[in-house]
């Protein structure tokens, strides 16, 4: 068995972590706080874009097309949870409706037949400006002196590591793509594995929330 | 010719590479910027509270001085200036020896009293455990007084120390005797390799600490504790008493 068999395997892991995060949100759902309704919401949309990318992957030839939609989904999840909680939004407000209309723009006008030509900056985008938002969230509580708890700190920490390592793994995604080396593979397996640690987290972040639910007192 | 191999696409991810570097730069610095702001922030606010503790420490100095002065100018005008006073009249009017020099011995007294209220005698000869008997005799006709001297080591105590302590035991029989309604006292006094531990214990109606942690006498405790370079931990519980525990760590110089 090469890498390629590994990483095929290995993708069908995700849509079960999904299924069982979705199970846990919505048996807790009654005593989960509005941010861990959002990003629940997340993992069920995660997942629809999961089975939609296999059937239209398979009906296609090609699954592309989801790519910058995956980008804007984030955009939108993670702004609407920063945002939030950004006290001096007006800039950050302005940034992510660039970014949004960037994105719709490329929906639009992006040829995913075309794999040669393929290069979209959607998610490259939606990760650069969430990387912003925790960054700026950070500063916020850093400088106002609000003390995080260790959940909501680590939750922040995960976010962030998250899209920065989407950003930097896939910006060359026409490489990914095109180029079937052993590095490509191995760049799309260290996606894989992000990915599901990511899941995982944020699992466990709702199932902490959903066994011991605490008032929001200082935010994210 | 694929996407990722023209050059203003690699020029273009090589940009997005660095204005994310970038934001990461400016981000770290800006958060050192904001810890050392916060750093000098909460340095200058301990400074701003040791300097204002100080100065309360120094109005209660001043304010205890004035205290014992008067303390001290009341004790000679109303015991020993009166007395003289009546030994003068007697003499002007009736002359008895036996009743002059029953009057001069008491006046004696009263100034010795005095004098050994401003400074015990023999301090210099006299060790630490056995003045604190003599300060705490005068009070076991009014409370019940269980004293335990645990001595492990000799100490060379300095005057100014043993002044000290015996200010600092005095001020807290005195707060008992006046407030606690207390009908006990325990003292364990402990004298070790490692320092010197003293605990006053009472079976009083105890004190609201927030209510007179700032009052003039612990104010005047806490002084005196500095001055001699210890600590102190002083609580207390609405009808269960009060207890007040000083520790003077041991410096080699004054290990015999």
């Amino acid at each position: 068995m090469n890498l390629i068999n590994y990483i095929y395997i290995l993708t069908y892991v995700s849509p079960l972590i999904l299924t069982l995060g979705i199970m846990v949100g919505a048996y807790y759902y009654s005593s989960l706080n509005s941010i861990s309704r959002l990003l629940l919401f997340y993992l069920l949309a995660s997942f629809i874009f999961d089975i939609l990318s296999r059937v239209i992957g398979m009906v296609n030839g090609n699954n592309l097309i989801l790519w910058p939609l995956l980008g804007l989904l984030e955009l939108a999840v993670f702004s609407k949870l920063y945002l939030k909680f950004i006290k001096k939004r007006k800039g950050i407000w302005t940034l992510v409706l660039m970014g949004i209309v960037y994105m719709l723009l490329e929906i639009v006008y992006i040829d995913s037949g075309n794999e040669t030509a393929f290069q979209p900056y959607s998610k490259i985008v939606a990760s650069f400006l969430v990387v912003l938002m925790v960054l700026v969230y950070f500063f916020q509580n850093i400088d106002s002196e609000v003390k995080i708890s260790r959940n909501k700190l680590y939750l922040n920490f995960t976010i962030l590591v998250f899209f920065a390592f989407n950003l930097v793994l896939l910006l060359p995604l026409n490489f990914l793509i095109n180029e079937g080396s052993d590095l490509s593979f191995s760049v799309l397996l260290v996606y894989l594995i992000v990915n599901l640690l990511f899941y995982s987290y944020l699992i466990y972040f709702i199932w902490k929330n959903g066994k011991n639910p605490k008032p929001l007192l200082y935010g994210l | 010719m694929e996407e990722w191999q023209k050059p203003e696409t690699i020029t273009l991810w090589i940009v997005i590479i660095g204005s994310f570097l970038i934001l990461l730069l400016g981000f770290i610095m800006l958060l050192v910027r904001t810890i050392f702001k916060k750093i000098v922030r909460t340095k200058m606010a301990e400074s701003k509270a040791q300097l204002e503790h100080q100065e309360k420490l120094l109005d209660t100095t001043i304010k205890t001085q004035e205290i014992e002065r008067k303390r001290i100018a009341a004790d000679l005008h109303d015991a020993l200036i009166g007395k003289l006073t009546v030994l003068k009249l007697k003499n002007q009017m009736n002359y008895q020896e036996k009743d002059s020099v029953y009057l001069i011995d008491d006046c004696i007294a009263t100034a010795r009293r005095i004098s050994h209220d401003l400074s015990p005698p023999l301090l210099e000869y006299t060790p630490l455990s056995e003045l604190l008997q003599e300060i705490l005799q005068p009070w076991e006709n009014s409370l019940q007084i269980v004293c335990r001297y645990d001595i492990r080591t000799n100490y060379n105590h300095t005057d100014d120390f043993k002044i000290q302590l015996t200010r600092i035991i005095q001020e807290l029989i005195t707060n008992v005797s006046k407030h606690a309604k207390a009908t006990q006292i325990s003292v364990h006094f402990r004298q070790s390799q490692k320092g010197q531990t003293l605990l006053l214990k009472d079976n009083g109606q105890g004190f609201d600490m927030d209510k007179y942690a700032k009052g003039l006498g612990l104010n005047n405790i806490e002084t005196r504790v500095k001055y001699l370079q210890g600590t102190y931990h002083m609580k207390s519980i609405i009808g269960k008493g009060t207890s007040a525990l000083f520790l003077f760590k041991s410096s080699n110089n004054n290990l015999l």
